[in-house]
């Protein structure tokens, strides 16, 4: 079943088209790689998709809801979550209350529960803190959830961010380059989460600039250049294609 | 969600016996109770002004918005003899549907632009009071706005008596504390300083920002206009001056010294402040002088604030112990 | 007609040196990304150096006014250094405290040393022509000569030296300028001296024009506050135009109706501009 449907989408921005009408569509439980060199559109994309920057034409659906047009705060209650290229936390909170500020849609809340103290509001508070330290141990942080989020490792904090967005309870994730900036060993218990987090039943795209980590996991790859879609297939598919090798020439000069 | 420990509890316990007990402590002498007054609505504005901190931004509005609190309950007393009991709710009420309406267009607007554009609003609500002279009686305000008196049959309160109105005003000040302290030790609260963190990530993760912005900047003018109606009562006379950007700057400068991630900061900060203030009335414009420097040295020397005093404490002492 | 005319001529003699102010107000800005809320002061020691300097001491007028930029240009320069430095890079409300403990101070040790009473500063020329039954005084037209120059002289100096280049560049981008060898530092407390004496400028100028009270600089901070957020915070431009149309509103609002309307009206367009462009007319997205 199709999940998100892009139809003729469009992204101009002061008479630069960083998107040119592209067709796309992601099925359920797949993860998809978005990949192309630098500039081709790809966080350009992800903006679009998540509500960031309000679409110039064309459409997106998302499992039956036209989501162009939407705020990004609606977008993610339908189940369509991102997460960012660069780290972006809420820094001085604690792993764990970062988590459960992710889950804000999920914990019920309510202005006069909150001011009322019920029952009813303590029991769900208790249960996001539950559910927050069963997302931190799911991702690997179930040890650190009392340190404050600024004071983690690089990579920690990429798994943090991936993990506010696994809160929200989203359907689709986007990853914006999950594994940037991460060695080897990193990088493959990135790889490892990725594949966990479509085990649950989540669809995954990403983008990623790392071919060895955009080849071993991705079902499906999706390559863009100049804003066009120039290929789309599985992993061994793109790597042949003719278009691809040549764009790839200029900034990477091997396809692996 | 930050559940009290033990210390902050006794803290808040012995705060509030000691403000309950203020009046025989002081030996009801009436300047003293005259200062636990003003204490009270310091502390009122200041906690208030934090609320809309805990959004992350500062809102130089909220004299402005105390203000059409006070004008609202001093007018319907003078004009309609409608008494304080109803004053100080539909004052409340007025401010919060004004801050309402502003709210709207006003958070468009971000960060610093928010900051001055708060600014303006507050200098405007404040001219509006001095320019339209038949109805807010222009740059010589509003007289006579007595308090109001109740008879419960046995014992007749006056709350023109300052012991009285001290109660009524510590009575009105701890719920307003409770509710922004309810508010922010909550999900509601988290979410705010969520907001604060990083707005862009927690509009993606499905908070409504501009709504959640709308409903606390409105929640935090109400409460102004709360205490605005308090301070009007108090006084029984109420002009332009009381309400311009003098008052949001003190405001300010209470939250600043006091202290900015807890409410305990604004409350330490307006009651240690409006103290000093006092002791320093005699002494004309050294007193302003003064508050600029403790502003500046706050800043540089304790960021953070009073509120950060005990935890450096408890550090000396746990690093001298070993 | 000719009452139009005046009105007009008013208004942008008084646009000329509110947009003086705020240019140096939006250049702080936009090159340390924090808010000068003593900026008004820095106007009103500018006009009492002026005095001290021309009525008091009994020295030229000219050489005053370049001395009171001088010196507000050191005090300035010091004030960034020692206080405004070490808060660099943490939240814009720090800045915003030490502005507001600054304004406190120096307002408050102005009025001790200054004493309350109205002061004037002679000016430097006298007398007028009538034209066409508008008269003009040669001291507002020297003092929008003289505005209108430094603004010139402001802009060329951005656009065209290797200094003014630099500081662009920081207002631009400080990370990138400060990779490519711009000292961030040094630009920092010249934009913060430069712009403190543009302010001390406009406060001779006004000084001259109409009285000097140590309160004065709280006005200043307003209309400078008013013409930035209206412009766009960090444009110069911006501070031009903003000056004009809060100079004009001034003029013909107050001469027709009142000043108190005045002052609503330029509140409520800065509010109008606000609300259609959040960033002012010519500003940028500061997040």
């Amino acid at each position: 079943m199709k999940q998100l449907e892009i139809k003729n989408l469009t992204m101009a921005f002061g008479g630069i088209t960083a998107i040119d009408g592209i067709d796309m569509a992601v099925e359920e439980g797949e993860i998809r790689g978005l990949i192309g060199p630098n500039g081709a559109g790809k966080t350009t994309f992800f903006n679009a998709c998540s509500g960031r920057y309000p679409v110039t034409s064309g459409d997106i659906t998302f499992r039956g809801h036209q989501i162009s047009g939407l705020k990004p705060h609606e977008i993610a209650r339908l189940g369509l979550v991102r997460t960012f290229q660069h780290v972006t936390l809420f820094k001085s909170f604690s792993v764990v209350k970062n988590v459960m500020a992710g889950n804000y849609l999920h914990a019920q809340h309510s202005y006069f529960g909150s001011l009322l103290r019920t029952r009813k509001t303590r029991r769900a508070e208790a249960d996001s803190e539950q559910r927050a330290r069963e997302i931190l141990d799911f991702v690997g942080l179930g040890d650190i959830a009392d340190k404050t989020a600024s004071s983690l490792p690089h990579g920690h904090q990429k798994a943090l961010g991936i993990a506010i967005a696994l809160a929200a309870e989203p359907q689709l994730l986007l990853l914006d380059e999950p594994c940037a900036g991460m060695n080897n060993d990193e990088s493959r218990q990135m790889i490892n989460l990725v594949r966990r987090i479509r085990d649950t039943g989540v669809s995954v795209m990403l983008i990623e600039h790392d071919m060895k980590v955009v080849m071993g996991l991705c079902d499906k790859i999706t390559v863009l250049n100049f804003g066009n879609i120039i290929a789309e297939g599985t992993p061994a598919e793109v790597r042949e294609h003719p278009e691809v090798r040549e764009a790839y020439l200029g900034s990477q000069a091997n396809v692996t | 969600m930050q559940h009290l420990d033990r210390a902050h509890k006794a803290a808040w316990t012995g705060l509030l016996i000691v403000a309950l007990l203020l009046p025989a402590l002081v030996a009801f002498d009436t300047y003293l109770i005259h200062v636990a007054i003003t204490i009270t609505l310091n502390v009122a504005l200041a906690t208030s002004m934090w609320m809309i901190w805990s959004l992350g931004f500062i809102s130089f509005a909220h004299a402005g918005f105390m203000g059409i609190g006070a004008y609202t309950s001093a007018l319907l007393l003078t004009k309609l003899g409608i008494s304080m009991w109803y004053g100080l709710w539909l004052g409340a009420l007025m401010s919060g549907l004004i801050a309402l309406i502003i709210s709207v267009p006003l958070m468009r607007t971000r960060a610093v632009y928010f900051f001055m554009a708060s600014w303006a609003v507050g200098e405007v609500i404040k001219r509006n009071f001095a320019y339209f002279r038949d109805l807010f009686g222009g740059w010589d305000g509003v007289f006579d706005i007595n308090p109001a008196k109740i008879n419960l049959g046995f014992v007749q309160i006056d709350f023109a008596d300052r012991v009285a109105y001290y109660y009524l005003s510590l009575f009105f000040v701890a719920l307003i504390v409770l509710i922004i302290h309810r508010t922010n030790s909550s999900r509601t609260g988290m979410m705010y300083w969520s907001i604060h963190e990083n707005e862009l990530l927690a509009q993606h993760t499905g908070v409504n920002v501009f709504r959640e912005k709308v409903i606390a900047f409105t929640v935090a003018c109400t409460l102004a206009g709360l205490t605005g109606a308090l301070y009007a009562h108090y006084q029984t006379y109420i002009s332009p001056k009381s309400f311009d950007i003098w008052k949001s700057e003190f405001a300010l400068v209470h939250v600043i010294v006091g202290g900015l991630t807890t409410v305990g900061g604004p409350v330490a900060g307006a009651i240690s402040l409006t103290i000093v203030d006092e002791l320093l009335r005699a002494t004309g414009y050294f007193r302003t002088m003064f508050f600029g420097v403790v502003l500046i040295a706050t800043v540089i020397l304790l960021p953070g604030g009073l509120e950060t005093i005990p935890g450096r404490l408890r550090r000396l002492f746990q690093r001298s112990g070993k | 007609m000719t009452e139009l005319l005046q009105m007009g001529l008013t208004g942008f003699n008084l646009g000329l040196m509110y947009a003086l102010i705020a240019i140096g107000l939006t250049l702080i800005f936009g090159v340390m990304r924090i808010i000068q809320y003593a900026h008004g002061e820095m106007f009103m020691l500018g006009a009492f150096t002026l005095y001290y300097w021309h009525v008091e001491f009994g020295l030229p007028y000219w050489l005053g006014v370049v001395a009171s930029a001088v010196i507000i240009f050191g005090f300035g320069a010091v004030l960034q250094i020692v206080l405004f430095r070490p808060l660099h890079g943490k939240n814009i409300l720090y800045s915003l405290a030490v502005s507001l403990g600054l304004v406190l101070i120096i307002s408050s040790t102005g009025q001790i040393l200054f004493g309350t009473t109205v002061k004037g500063i002679p000016g430097p020329v006298s007398g007028g022509v009538l034209m066409g039954g508008t008269y003009l005084s040669y001291e507002r037209m020297v003092i929008s000569a003289v505005s209108a120059a430094l603004i010139a002289g402001l802009w060329f100096f951005l656009r065209f030296t290797v200094t003014g280049l630099a500081i662009r560049a920081v207002a631009e981008d400080p990370d990138t300028s400060a990779l490519q060898g711009v000292q961030t530092k040094r630009i920092h407390w010249i934009a913060f001296g430069l712009g403190s004496a543009m302010a001390a400028i406009a406060g001779c100028m006004m000084g001259t024009l109409l009285s000097i009270v140590p309160t004065m600089g709280f006005l200043a901070t307003i209309k400078a506050f008013m013409i930035v957020i209206m412009g766009g915070l960090g444009s110069v431009v911006g501070a031009l135009v903003g000056g004009m149309v809060l100079g004009m509103i001034d003029s013909v609002v107050t001469t027709t109706i009142s000043g108190d309307i005045a002052l609503i009206l330029s509140f409520v367009v800065i509010f109008l501009v606000l609300v259609f462009r959040p960033s002012g007319l010519f500003g940028q997205n500061w997040d």
